[in-house]
């Protein structure tokens, strides 16, 4: 879990503890399609990396668990060394351009400060 | 006259600020707009009167400070340098309240940032115009503090708090260094007036100052506090860490204040005092050393940023590397001009992107950027004018001056100048023309050209802005072209006295005749570098080649650069962390909560129950002991009084027994 601190959010997921093999797996598979997106500039190159991944992933498929296992941490090194540091963000969601901008105040609150109806300024 | 150019930009801030509400965003946008346009015209008249007919105006409007020696009044002083600054102040201003009313016609503060945008005018206006250091002093805080409320304008998020505050706070240790050279100077002239410290600096250029047996020169020490201040306004390396993230405020912000005209407030300082700083070649030698630093180390900080608004920061930052340079090379006249031609071109970059980044939703990322040269045309051909005229495109706006503080650098690689700072300079600031064109036109094939990486709702909502932004894009496009070739022979022309005596360079350090005869070859080394910088981001960009990609050392080098060389870590563990450590571990709880609270009414009110309780215990209700201590008191007072006679400290000692033991 140490690495995945310095990751953000969405490309650490597969790191979050208690999750099974399954979770772990579908967690590392969209982190590295997250990052080879953050690296790419132009889409279709990316396309042809997920395909590239999406090989890697569809060739260990039948593999049995415990060497699932190994394959696992050994993608889940893969993928911290090829974060990037800059990971993209969309625009509304936390550590990004729009989040908490001009964030309305609480309907309670507002409720409490707003004049009853009658005495509000039409 | 005069005083309007300053009172109107006041007038606008207390309307907008005050009757916000009343006014509406029309009407406040409509008397905020007005009053600065008012103002830009008679800073037009302004520099006609003083700047081109050459008659110096100076004001004495009040007394303010007289203790003793120190005499301070309110004054303004309009000269060739005030005046060229008014202009670009109040023409950048205009225009980018002009784009704002649209731009944040949907915030639901917009009276609220019109506010600001005059109040940060009028401290601009002031710091320019005052005629001694500490009515300067007041606009250099001013403009600190307009910057603070601006970059925190959305004070509702988290991250627009920490880059306002962490602007401010690194502004500060740039502030404490000029506040110190203002004490130095009163220390050594006795007067903080401009024109009694540069009339007199040649006669004190010998005096020198004993700190425990180092003596400094008092020039240079003076030299040394103001180039501090102007450090941390003008983001030079080492406090260059707050104009990255103060890119959290509105665009039209980073137009205005971290582009085109506060930053400049530290280059300003330095050509305004270019009087006593040329009577200082260390000074100078450390000018063109940061300035050098600065512009290479941000030229390369921006090659791997994927911000819009981060890659434009970073190119501010490396120019103003140039600014300082040059007045290290004793070019003030050169810095200047480069000061007033960024401007243009600058905030020209800042308000397109903001058009780009209104047209596709806030988005900020230039990885899902993109094609948008088929939605934004005319924004698109602006943009690329301003990134040609920061690359230095021969005619255009940046060539003139860029290239010319290039050229003076170039002249300092002649050995019979011994100039090797000069030398360090010319290497490092030709790098950096590379390394500018490189990633401005990255952001040209990312934002534009590249195949779109946006989704289809942003596409087809995509569209140019409204007259109103696109007028001062225009404006300042036109500006980017043709104000350099316009002002060319008035501010850097061989012989021009448009200066006067607002800037000082001594003739031993003046290289302009040299410049003319630089050989043709090498004068055509930045155009070269720059050709060559756009070459490769084109390369990069069309052929999308992603083989690097996988280098372990490509990596790591983008890693370095986009996390700014590491500089905030660095700071964080060595400078922040322990400096906050020793403000909770000791100032905190061992002095502010220890020592003195003990000392205080927390102490008194712990110490009195204590011994009350302590005393209440000698009532025991036996005689034995009320004996015993009625013996104790009669003899301590017998040996206080023998005492007395045979020793003459006894009481005293006696006193502090009493004391020790009751503390």
């Amino acid at each position: 879990m140490g690495a995945a601190a310095s990751m953000a959010a969405p490309r650490a997921a597969a790191w979050e503890p208690g999750i099974n093999h399954v979770q772990k797996v579908t967690r590392l598979y969209r982190a590295a399609l997250r990052t080879s997106r953050d690296w790419h500039i132009d889409y279709d190159m990316w396309v042809k990396d997920c395909e590239r991944i999406q090989a890697r992933f569809r060739a260990n498929k039948d593999k049995p668990l415990m060497e699932g296992k190994t394959l696992v941490e050994k993608g889940m090194a893969e993928l911290f060394e090829m974060r990037h540091p800059d990971p993209y963000i969309p625009i509304y969601k936390p550590g990004s351009s729009s989040y908490q901008r001009n964030v309305p105040p609480p309907p309670e609150l507002t409720h409490q400060s707003m004049p009853p109806p009658h005495e509000a300024i039409q | 006259m005069y005083l309007l150019i300053l009172l109107l930009p006041l007038l606008g801030a207390l309307f907008a600020g005050f009757f916000g509400r009343f006014l509406g965003h029309k009407g406040a946008g409509i008397i905020s707009l007005l009053c600065v346009i008012l103002s830009m015209l008679l800073s037009l008249l302004a520099f006609y009167e003083v700047g081109l007919m050459g008659l110096n105006c100076y004001l004495r409007i009040s007394p303010w400070i007289e203790v003793g020696v120190l005499k301070i009044s309110w004054s303004l002083l309009f000269d060739s340098l005030t005046v060229t600054m008014l202009v670009v102040i109040t023409v950048i201003s205009s225009l980018v309240h002009l784009y704002s009313i649209r731009y944040m016609q949907y915030d639901p503060h917009l009276p609220r940032f019109m506010a600001f945008l005059e109040i940060f005018t009028f401290f601009m206006l002031i710091l320019v115009t005052a005629d001694n250091l500490v009515q300067m002093f007041v606009g250099w805080e001013g403009v600190g503090l307009a910057s603070y409320l601006l970059i925190n304008f959305w004070f509702t998020r988290l991250a627009a708090n920490q880059s306002a505050i962490k602007a401010l706070v690194v502004n500060r240790i740039g502030d404490f260094g000029l506040s110190l050279g203002i004490l130095t100077t009163f220390y050594i002239f006795q007067s903080v007036d401009y024109y009694t410290i540069f009339s007199l600096t040649p006669l004190v250029s010998d005096y020198s100052l004993n700190f425990g047996g180092y003596t400094v020169s008092g020039i240079t020490l003076i030299g040394v506090f103001l180039f501090i201040g102007a450090i941390g306004k003008s983001a030079q390396l080492g406090l260059h860490t707050w104009l990255p993230d103060a890119m959290e405020g509105p665009t039209p912000v980073s137009a205005l204040i971290h582009a085109a005209t506060m930053v400049t407030a530290g280059v300003f300082l330095l050509i305004r005092f270019s009087p006593l700083l040329e009577f200082s070649s260390i000074v100078l030698n450390i000018l063109i050393i940061f300035g050098s630093l600065t512009a290479f180390f941000a030229a390369m900080s921006g090659v791997f940023q994927n911000d819009l608004k981060r890659v434009i920061a970073y190119s501010t930052c490396s120019q103003l590397g140039y600014m300082i340079f040059s007045c290290g090379i004793s070019c003030y006249n050169v810095s200047m001009f480069h000061l007033a031609n960024h401007a243009f071109f600058k905030a020209l970059l800042f308000l397109s992107a903001g058009s780009v980044i209104h047209a596709l939703a806030n988005e900020q990322d230039m990885r899902r950027m993109g094609s948008t040269i088929k939605f934004l045309p005319v924004t698109y051909s602006l943009m690329l004018i301003g990134s040609f005229a920061l690359a230095g495109f021969p005619f255009l706006t940046g060539f003139y001056s860029k290239d010319f503080i290039l050229e003076l650098t170039q002249i300092t690689l002649n050995n019979n100048l011994y100039n090797i700072q000069g030398s360090f300079a010319c290497w490092l600031g030709n790098l950096s023309v590379f390394f500018t064109a490189f990633y401005s036109f990255r952001l040209i094939y990312l934002t534009f050209i590249n195949s779109t990486n946006a989704t289809k709702n942003i596409i087809l909502k995509s569209h140019e802005p409204s007259l109103y932004m696109l007028l001062p894009l225009i404006l300042l496009g036109l500006g980017s072209i043709f104000v350099g070739y316009l002002t060319k022979d008035l501010f850097i022309g061989l012989g021009t006295d448009f200066w006067n005596s607002a800037i000082l360079i001594l003739p031993n350090h003046s290289y302009f005749i040299e410049a003319e005869w630089l050989n043709i070859t090498i004068k055509w080394l930045p155009f070269v570098l720059s050709s060559l910088g756009i070459v490769l981001a084109t390369f990069t960009n069309v052929r999308q080649t992603y083989i690097y990609l996988y280098n372990k050392i490509y990596r790591f080098g983008c890693f370095l650069i986009n996390k700014k060389w590491y500089w905030d870590i660095l700071y964080n563990r060595f400078f922040v962390y322990p400096i906050l450590n020793f403000g909770y571990l000791v100032s905190f709880k061992n002095l502010d909560r220890g020592f003195i609270e003990l000392l205080g009414p927390y102490g008194l009110t712990k110490l009195i129950p204590t011994w009350a309780y302590i005393f209440s215990k000698l009532q025991s209700g036996q005689l034995s002991h009320y004996l015993f201590f009625f013996v104790l008191g009669v003899c301590l007072f017998i040996v206080i009084i023998i005492g007395n006679i045979l020793f003459y400290n006894l009481q005293l000692i006696f006193f502090y027994f009493v004391l020790i033991f009751f503390i």
